[in-house]
């Protein structure tokens, strides 16, 4: 199996395993409401709102930090798939690297 | 003496990539990628951008303290998928895509970042700044206010789409928001698409049309569309919009609403198009308006710092200003993602390193006037003119601008290239085509001969700072172009308003002669006004006031030095190139001036109208 | 590429422009270059004069010595500067010239500046840029683009300039005259073969099985592209108006032990006691590292010294500079 069939099946799972089974319920705020004063919320003042890092050591450290970051945002329904998801990432970048022996470009680079 | 610190921020992968770089809290560089890859809006990783920014600097890569990039990945990617689970079974095109486009691409800023500078700076890793506080910080840290209202409002960055936060010292507390799917930003874009524009660029043409209809959708909008509160706060019903379950920001049930399918691009604009952009225009600025009184209420502020996308949208900064909410505005003039590089900056300085704040030394602001992006040195242009074979010849100062002044007024269009090219999407006179206002025939020309663009957009007149209360309605300072005010009554001229509500066809309302400078009074007899001053641009104010000389009138046509499509030019070569592709007449570059008629014979390999897609 | 580097001059072909200051991107994450007012890469300003208490060295040479690849503190000229205590170093080098040019190059602005020691650095790859009379380039939009070069060669018993001045634009290879076209340096002796070699990631097994020999015309003392450059030393030395040290740079080959040196070190050995010149070669020292030290001595790609081949080829030059002073 080739590489593009292998990641179209992760993703195909973790769609699955992740938005099949948390879409019973809305997870957006488009009910309309007439009768509130203000649709403003507060800040979700969690780290990420100003700023953080972001753990991509490695497949398991980028799954831990997946982990944590929906228990922080009480989303415990999204972790079920955080090994696979971090998997895929991996995958997704090593397919994405472009490495070129070719002899540098940069020589003589003239006018 | 303790070491500088430098920081490079990163704007990239969703539209208008761009990098910034600062150096002790002070701006060294910024740009937009597009300006060196020729790619307008360039989504890319900023490999040029950030090789310029490091280039200004002057610094090794591995003396660069941190790098930031503006936007978190995995909370953008959080939203995604609970839009998904929202949406069902249904959204599976729209997360394979995300998920690649996430997952493989933009969760790996540090790889990009090492492959492009071989390190990630000190820090060692790269950190993440949120999406609007790296707006908010684009606004209120260069700003001149130590305390201030910020309010930023944008399509979306990870969940939020209107933010309202308030800025004191070197800190930035974020008070309330508006979150995805409900957006301003996109409700507008929504009705560009449906106008015949092109989203994420052509926002700017609804805006510009919007003067010539009447706002007859207005309570539409209202009844359908979106519920707005007193405090500004709203909601969209999502039943009108497609972008939850597809790649396109309407739905039928929107085209039904009002009466048809959307406007094909580049077909002809009629007067429900008109009415249309009137009718959203007038809409936003009403809930801008009450935003900004909010952000007044819960903030105390009398300052108000604003930025994102829509902050882009002068004519809604202008009624904003007329309203007097506040005492003081300044608005980010790279209000779009592009400035978000520069927020991220910000955001690691004082917020992550908590270095304090030092307010601007007797200067309006720390932008320095938006001229942040690459100068070339004489010696650089003359080597390029040589190496071509093109004919020019060098001037000094006085006396190029005595002979810029005697062109223009003769109804020459001047390309017009001096200092550092400007950050942000509009052109303040370093890299700007120029012309005289009180031409007739010069919007008309310009727009189609020149920029070769839809000949009902207007152009911006730069005038003089201690002038600018002669002929508009207004006197403060505008040095970014990103406040619409009226002409004067005094300058003004009469026509004929039977014409002007009647016609569905635009050109004879644009051919009516409005004012005494005709070619930037728009048909409401508004004009988008650039504050021209000399401490933050000599060669550009000293041109303006050789022309007063000659003239009396100090005020120049301004507008971006590039055609339809095109990014603004970025080097000599660019600007260059567009020179000989248009209708401009002469073409300086710093002190040298070229006349088009003595240039040799202009050829191309490649057909350039083909190779910028229409904006 | 963002800006334009060189521009046209009519005696050298080219040359940097003047005040630059910019940053090229790079496999290694990118360099600084900066120049003066002369168009050298420099952090200072050239004088002809020279401080009284200092001793100057002049360094001429090509893009190894002007340092692409590596920003200007790095380069083995400003590393050298800085071991040696009471010197300046003037460096003179121009990315993609031969020793033809550099003669020119210190005809125009070297010869009366004052100095103690002129080093001359020859790549030893590049004897093939003395009888080529055209040189691809590329452009900042990453075309190949062929432009004039300056050259000698003997001719009517006598040892002539061509090409002087040089044509300022750029040419169409069809253009140019049959005999002409073999002139044209297309960038190493098996440009083509060299570049799907390397497009296969094979270029270093190929070459040890090949016994690759990078630079035949030093086989013999009488190939003619010896003969030239040759002579333009011996020129060069006659009117030197101080020391003269000629450094053949030895190429990756040689360092890394693929190729063998013997030629070119037998050609350099008889141009010393021909000329009586003094003649330094830092082979022996760069091959004392170890070999992964020595791989780290050029980039991944670009065969220019990295930093730390830089710091190597200065430790090397420093002492018999420091000699020589």
């Amino acid at each position: 199996m080739n590489l593009t069939n292998t990641i179209d099946l992760k993703i195909r799972k973790i769609f699955e395993g992740v938005i099949l089974t948390n879409s019973h319920e809305n997870h957006l705020n488009i009910i309309i409401n007439k009768n509130i004063d203000t649709y403003y919320e507060e800040p979700q003042n969690i780290q990420q709102t100003y700023f953080s890092f972001i753990n991509t050591d490695s497949v398991e450290s980028f799954a831990d930090y997946l982990n944590e970051f929906w228990m922080e945002k009480g989303s415990e329904g999204f972790i079920s798939m955080v090994d696979e998801m971090s998997e895929l990432a991996f995958l997704l970048s090593s397919d994405s690297d472009t490495q070129s022996e070719d002899v540098s470009q940069f020589i003589y680079t003239m006018y | 003496m303790a070491q500088s610190r430098y920081i490079l921020g990163i704007s990239a992968y969703y539209h208008d990539s761009a990098a910034a770089i600062i150096k002790d809290s002070e701006i060294i560089a910024a740009a937009q990628e597009e300006r060196f890859s020729r790619v307008k809006h360039d989504p890319r990783f900023p490999v040029n951008a950030i090789n310029y920014c490091i280039e200004e600097a002057f610094i090794e890569a591995s003396d660069i303290d941190a790098v930031v990039f503006y936007d978190h990945p995995i909370l953008t990617y959080d939203r995604i998928i609970k839009n998904c689970a929202t949406v069902g079974e249904h959204s599976y095109d729209t997360f394979n895509a995300a998920t690649k486009s996430i997952l493989g691409i933009k969760l790996w800023v540090e790889k990009h970042v090492k492959q492009t500078i071989g390190t990630v700076g000190k820090l060692g890793k790269v950190l993440f700044a949120g999406h609007h506080i790296s707006h908010a910080a684009s606004s209120f840290y260069p700003s001149p206010y130590n305390e201030s209202a910020i309010v930023s409002v944008d399509g979306v960055g990870e969940w939020s789409t209107t933010t309202i936060a308030h800025g004191v010292d070197n800190n930035i507390k974020l008070l309330k928001e508006i979150n995805y799917p409900n957006s301003l930003g996109l409700l507008y874009s929504a009705f560009t698409f449906y106008c015949g524009f092109k989203v994420n660029s052509g926002e700017y043409k609804l805006m510009g049309l919007a003067p010539y209809g009447k706002p007859i959708y207005v309570k539409h909008i209202y009844d359908n569309l979106i519920d707005v509160k007193e405090d500004g706060s709203y909601r969209l019903d999502m039943d009108y919009f497609g972008y939850l379950d597809t790649n396109k920001t309407t739905n039928q049930k929107f085209h039904d609403l009002f009466g048809g399918a959307p406007r094909q691009p580049e077909s002809v604009i009629s007067r429900k198009e008109m009415d249309i952009a009137a009718s959203i225009q007038q809409v936003t600025e009403e809930i801008f308006i009450k935003i900004a009184r909010h952000a007044r209420k819960i903030t105390g502020s009398s300052n108000l710092c604003l930025s994102g996308g829509v902050a882009l949208n002068c004519v809604a900064n202008g009624k904003l200003l007329r309203e007097k909410i506040f005492d003081n505005i300044w608005i980010q003039p790279a209000a779009g993602d592009a400035g978000g590089a520069l927020g991220a900056c910000y955001v690691a300085n004082h917020l992550y390193y908590k270095e304090k704040r030092s307010l601007p030394n007797g200067k309006n602001d720390k932008q320095h006037g938006s001229y942040l992006g690459p100068k070339y040195s004489d010696t650089e242009i003359e080597a390029f003119l040589d190496r071509n074979n093109y004919v020019y010849k060098k001037y000094a100062e006085t006396e190029k601008n005595e002979l810029l002044a005697k062109e223009i007024d003769k109804g020459k269009i001047v390309g017009f290239f001096a200092g550092r090219m400007e950050f942000g999407p509009r052109s303040l006179g370093a890299r700007s085509i120029i012309g005289d206002p009180r031409n007739a025939e010069m919007q008309s020309k310009m727009n189609l001969k020149i920029k070769y663009r839809e000949s009902f957009r207007p152009f911006a007149p730069a005038v003089l700072r201690e002038d600018v209360n002669k002929y508009f309605d207004l006197d403060q300072d505008s040095p970014y172009m990103l406040i619409v005010a009226p002409v004067n009554e005094t300058i003004r001229k009469q026509v004929d308003i039977v014409t002007e509500h009647n016609a569905d066809d635009m050109i004879p309302i644009i051919n009516q002669i409005r004012s005494e400078l005709p070619a930037i009074t728009h048909v409401d007899y508004s004009a988008r006004i650039q504050t021209v001053h000399k401490e933050t641009n000599e060669k550009f104010y000293n041109l303006i006031k050789a022309f007063k000389q000659l003239t009396g009138c100090s005020v120049l046509v301004n507008t971006s030095f590039n055609v339809r499509g095109e990014p603004i030019v970025c080097s000599p070569k660019d600007a260059y190139l567009c020179f000989m592709r248009t209708d401009i007449d002469i073409l300086v570059l710093e002190n040298y001036i070229l006349f088009k008629e003595e240039q040799p014979k202009f050829e191309e390999k490649e057909n350039w109208q083909q190779k910028y897609e229409l904006d | 590429m963002n800006r334009q580097l060189f521009q046209y001059h009519p005696t050298i072909g080219y040359k940097f422009i003047s005040y630059l200051k910019t940053r090229i991107q790079h496999e290694n994450g990118g360099y600084l270059v900066k120049t003066n007012d002369w168009g050298f890469r420099s952090e200072i300003e050239f004088n002809k004069e020279k401080k009284s208490g200092t001793k100057r060295i002049l360094f001429f040479g090509d893009s190894f010595t002007a340092g692409d690849g590596v920003s200007n503190k790095f380069r083995f000229t400003d590393i050298i500067e800085q071991a040696i205590p009471g010197i300046e170093t003037y460096n003179f080098g121009l990315p993609g010239s031969g020793t033809d040019q550099q003669f020119l190059l210190y005809k125009d602005f070297g010869k009366d500046v004052e100095c103690d020691l002129i080093v001359l650095v020859v790549l030893v790859e590049n004897i093939r840029r003395i009888k080529s009379h055209y040189r691809y380039y590329f452009n900042e939009a990453g075309e190949k683009q062929i432009y004039q070069k300056p050259y000698f060669d003997f001719k009517d018993n006598e040892f002539q300039l061509f090409n002087t001045p040089v044509e300022s634009q750029p040419m169409k290879m069809e253009d140019l005259p049959a005999n002409e076209q073999e002139k044209v340096d297309t960038g190493g002796r098996f440009g083509m073969a060299r570049s799907i070699v390397n497009a296969l990631g094979l270029k270093e097994i190929t070459q040890k099985f090949t016994k690759y020999q990078p630079v035949p015309e030093f086989n013999t003392a009488t190939s003619p592209e010896w003969l030239v450059l040759k002579e333009i030393i011996k020129l060069w030395s006659e009117i030197a108006q101080a020391k003269f040290l000629v450094v053949p740079l030895p190429l990756y080959q040689f360092i890394e032990e693929t190729s063998s040196p013997d030629n070119y070190k037998a050609r350099f050995g008889e141009l010393k006691s021909e000329l009586n010149i003094e003649i330094f070669d830092p082979l022996s020292d760069l091959i004392a590292y170890t070999a992964e030290e020595r791989r780290n001595f050029r980039h991944k790609t670009d065969v220019h010294p990295t930093n730390a081949g830089h710091k190597a080829i200065a430790d090397s030059l420093s002492k018999k500079i420091t000699e020589m002073l």
